[in-house]
């Protein structure tokens, strides 16, 4: 069952287009991930679900309830859609306690005293902040302030979760363990949600479903593995796994693999794929996929010789940056290679995804 | 040039301690001297202190300026409040107009102001007189303490609009939608979010209104003389230029009282600002704070508004304009029957108003000059560098607030009678540039700090690393990027060295005097058709300023 059904959304600023007919349906219960880089359009499309943003064309509907039809001159202003949306800014009243801040959308709801006060208590203890109940936002820490905002949200169980890009302000090991955090989190209340971020990991590791975003259309959509071992487009394969395009020319198909000549004498075998021969076209190779050891199986494998242009240490992983033919190759190996400015380097054919477009 | 940096820094620190501390040292003597300053016979006494707490009038007149006081500040901020919100946050239909006449009263000398409101709302004023014609009577009294106060309110209000104008502009937008996101209607926004956050500015405001209302001499004067209501600051005017013989101990002893009021209300301030820290927040995405909708209100508003610029803003400042173009000014009498230049034809035939014209342009030209020059040495100094003495500087730069405008000219008379090497300056312009900058030093480093604190370090310290001075950096790197920060310094001690008449009152002599001093001088001779082509006289100069400076130099001010 679809919750929220957006259809032929679309944001014009006098002549820039911020989103271009962006339709897509949510489930109840549902973690979904807006994804894309800055200027995709992605907070654009979560400021129109929550009524700060006006959108210029298009329908939203939440639960059987127009919220925007702009054909039909329906725009239900943001106090009235009983959403909730989490700012990456925080937006935690300045003025105020945690306590007050926590209390207010309840008193808005003229919830009784009695109400009020064992909402705040219960919500303090789910986001663990009961003991910093009365103290004002300043004295908290950033970690401390996003708990605070998401609990305000959370409060008055709204029917909807929006969060913007909540995790962006805190640092790196704090962001992990508050992206674990909300997801159990989202477990046990079941809240459909939409979260907007530009970080590829916070959306593989939290979502039941990605939309990736690019310069206002929604140009992939599918669960975390789908979008990440089959991007659709160049686009997506770069943006998602940091994966190589290599460029080249179809030379045989069939039904097991295609073969793509990447110049240079180099050829390389791809998962199958509706092209032909002849055709120019980007193969995806994601990072990881690249190995320096023989593989058992070598039938299944595309041998290369590539030249190594430079190696930076990372620590848990090297990365190898290389060149074979006219394209560059990058790997991330576990083991720091030689000295050697050759190398082999094996890749599966599963691996190898031909993309959609090669313009 | 490594050893050369200090001393140079020192200088700074030495100009600017002798500017601000040399004339309360003085001041400070005489209120402990049971003679003039210059008189050698003069013996330490502390009679001075229950001399003027036994004067007649002057318990009065302290609790008078008290209740003056929080009027003024109440009925200024509440309209300063309500117009900032209206202007800068609402729908309010022509708020860009009246978002700039808001300013105009800020660009006027209070004299001027009080005079305007003199002729038009006083016992024989214009509208008075009109609306005796039409309703029988008016019924308005601003000859009452209170009806003052209002006054005084009015011509404050557009201080505490531009005090919360600037919070509102720095508060972030998502704030607000916040609470419209957890069900919020607007107008419950508006009160409890967008007006606490407010808190702060509003606060400021209250306490320099206040300090302002206490040291307020125009308005006193123009309305209490007549009706005997006496301020603090009105009788010490009085025993300093009324009375036959200065007392000059009294003097001292007043200012020393004042003083000190001033400086605990402007302690008081920093303690309030200090605990104002959670009202700072972490800035998100820039964008654009919406305006709420006024619906209904919305021309009601505006009418409101436009009702309370145009009789407390265009009708003075008009009348006094055209009060300037006739003899009789009276709606008895049809106004083409009565206009002439006669008034202009007095004025200029006087060699004095002729003088002060000049010396009125020179000295605002000569004190915006190196005063600019001096706070921008003085910034750099206090804020830039490891100087030891950059801290002192800071504070020395701010003593100037807490002088009264009245003590600031009596200060450096004293410190020009009791050093007679100095006696040269006493009858020449120069001494209310020597006035002047020292009065307008917090004004300006109001104008550059904040512009200079959003300069990145980063950029002079790249030049340190490449090998220039410190002088160097700051004038190569620092220098140029303030350049829009300096010019508006310079705007606004030109613009308030055209409005001074206080300070100036004190301190001029035939060959010294100026436009705000010769204005007084015309009010006390009560010829209130020269008062009236004079202060039109100023503003024009003040206007053709602000006009030439907007588009030579891209200058606004307060905007």
């Amino acid at each position: 069952m679809s919750s929220l059904i957006v259809e032929n959304l679309s944001r014009t600023y006098g002549n820039f287009s911020a989103l271009k007919d962006v339709s897509f349906e949510i489930g109840h219960g549902k973690f979904v991930t807006l994804l894309g880089p800055s200027g995709c359009g992605k907070s654009t499309t979560l400021w129109s679900l929550a009524g700060l943003d006006t959108p210029t064309g298009g329908t939203i509907t939440f639960q059987g309830r127009t919220v925007v039809d702009v054909d039909r001159g329906i725009f239900v202003p943001p106090e009235k859609r009983d959403f909730g949306l989490v700012f990456q800014s925080y937006a935690v009243w300045p003025h105020m306690t945690v306590r007050k801040n926590l209390e207010y959308p309840l008193k808005i709801r003229k919830a009784s005293r009695q109400e009020i006060n064992s909402r705040v208590e219960e919500i303090a203890s789910l986001v663990e902040m009961t003991e910093h109940l009365d103290k004002y936002p300043y004295q908290l820490s950033g970690g401390q302030q996003q708990r605070v905002a998401l609990a305000r949200t959370l409060v008055y169980g709204p029917k909807l979760l929006l969060l913007d890009e909540p995790l962006s302000n805190l640092d790196a090991k704090l962001r992990v363990r508050a992206r674990s955090w909300l997801k159990t989190l989202h477990k046990q209340l079941g809240l459909t949600t939409i979260y907007v971020t530009h970080d590829q990991d916070e959306a593989l590791a939290m979502s039941d479903e990605i939309l990736v975003l690019d310069k206002g259309v929604v140009v992939q959509r599918g669960l975390p593995e789908e979008v990440y071992l089959s991007p659709k487009t160049p686009f997506v394969a770069d943006f998602i796994g940091n994966s190589n395009l290599l460029r080249g020319k179809v030379v045989a198909v069939d039904a097991n693999s295609a073969t793509v000549d990447l110049g240079a004498g180099a050829t390389i075998q791809t998962a199958p794929s509706e092209v032909s021969v002849g055709e120019s076209v980007v193969v995806a190779v994601r990072q990881e996929a690249v190995s320096f050891t023989p593989p058992v199986d070598q039938a299944e494998y595309t041998t290369l010789v590539a030249n190594i242009v430079n190696v930076s240490y990372l620590g848990a992983v090297s990365e190898v940056e290389m060149t074979v033919g006219d394209n560059a190759i990058t790997a991330l190996v576990a083991k720091r290679s030689g000295p050697s400015s050759t190398v082999q380097i094996y890749i599966g054919r599963e691996d190898c995804r031909i993309l959609s477009s090669a313009k | 040039m490594f050893r050369l940096t200090p001393l140079t820094q020192t200088a700074v620190l030495a100009i600017a301690a002798f500017l601000v501390v040399s004339p309360l040292v003085p001041l400070i003597y005489q209120a402990f001297l049971s003679g003039p300053i210059y008189e050698p016979s003069s013996i330490l006494t502390v009679g001075n202190f229950k001399r003027l707490i036994g004067m007649p009038g002057f318990m009065p007149a302290v609790y008078n300026t008290i209740v003056f006081s929080v009027i003024t500040t109440i009925v200024a901020q509440v309209i300063g409040v309500v117009t900032a919100i209206l202007i800068a946050r609402t729908d309010l239909p022509g708020r860009k107009y009246f978002g700039g006449m808001f300013l105009v009263p800020m660009f006027m000398s209070h004299l001027v102001l009080a005079i305007g409101y003199y002729s038009m709302f006083g016992p024989t004023g214009y509208v008075t007189l009109w609306s005796e014609t039409v309703f029988g009577g008016a019924f308005w009294n601003i000859y009452s303490l209170n009806g003052m106060a209002i006054v005084a309110g009015f011509s404050q209000a557009p201080l505490a609009y531009l005090f919360c104008l600037a919070a509102t502009r720095s508060t972030d937008p998502t704030l607000e939608d916040a609470a419209l996101m957890v069900g919020a209607k607007p107008m419950k926004v508006l009160f409890t979010i967008t007006l606490p956050l407010l808190r702060p500015a509003i606060l400021v405001g209250l306490s320099i209104n206040f300090v302002v209302a206490i040291e307020m001499l125009s308005i006193p004067l123009i309305f209490g003389t007549a009706s005997r209501t006496e301020l603090v600051s009105t009788f010490i005017y009085k025993r300093i230029f009324a009375d036959s013989e200065t007392d000059y101990g009294v003097v001292g002893v007043a200012a020393i009282i004042l003083l000190i009021t001033v400086v605990v209300l402007l302690m008081l301030q920093r303690l309030l600002e200090r605990n104002m820290q959670r009202f700072v927040v972490v800035g998100g995405k820039a964008t654009r704070p919406r305006r709420f909708k006024l619906g209904n209100l919305k021309w009601p508003a505006a009418i409101i508004l436009l009702v309370f610029v145009i009789t407390t803003i265009i009708v003075p400042i008009g009348g006094l304009v055209v009060r300037s173009f006739t003899l009789i000014f009276t709606p008895l009498l049809p106004l083409h029957e009565v206009l002439t230049l006669d008034n202009y034809v007095a004025t200029f035939s006087e060699p004095s108003t002729q003088r002060a014209m000049w010396n009125t342009v020179l000295v605002a030209t000569l004190t915006a000059a190196l005063g600019t020059m001096l706070i921008f040495l003085i910034c750099v100094v206090s804020q830039r560098s490891k100087y030891v003495g950059a801290s002192v500087l800071t504070v020395i730069a701010q003593i100037p607030r807490a002088i009264p405008g009245i003590f600031a000219g009596v200060a450096l008379l004293y410190l020009v009678l009791a050093v007679p090497p100095l006696g040269w300056i006493r009858n020449t312009p120069y001494i209310l540039v020597f006035a002047f900058l020292t009065r307008f030093i917090p004004l300006g480093v109001g104008a550059i700090q904040p512009a200079m604190n959003q300069i990145s370090t980063e950029l002079d310290k790249s030049a340190y690393v490449m090998g220039a001075g410190w002088w160097k950096a700051n004038f190569t790197i620092l220098l140029p990027m303030l350049k829009p920060a300096l010019f508006a310094c310079f705007a606004l001690i030109f613009i308030h060295s055209l409005k001074e008449y206080v300070t100036a009152s004190f301190l001029i002599s035939p060959g010294s005097e100026v436009l705000g001093s010769a204005l007084l001088r015309a009010w006390n001779e009560g010829q209130h058709n020269v008062v009236a082509s004079l202060s039109t006289i100023l503003i024009i100069i003040t206007f053709s300023f602000l006009a030439i400076s907007r588009k030579i130099f891209g200058v606004k001010i307060y905007e």
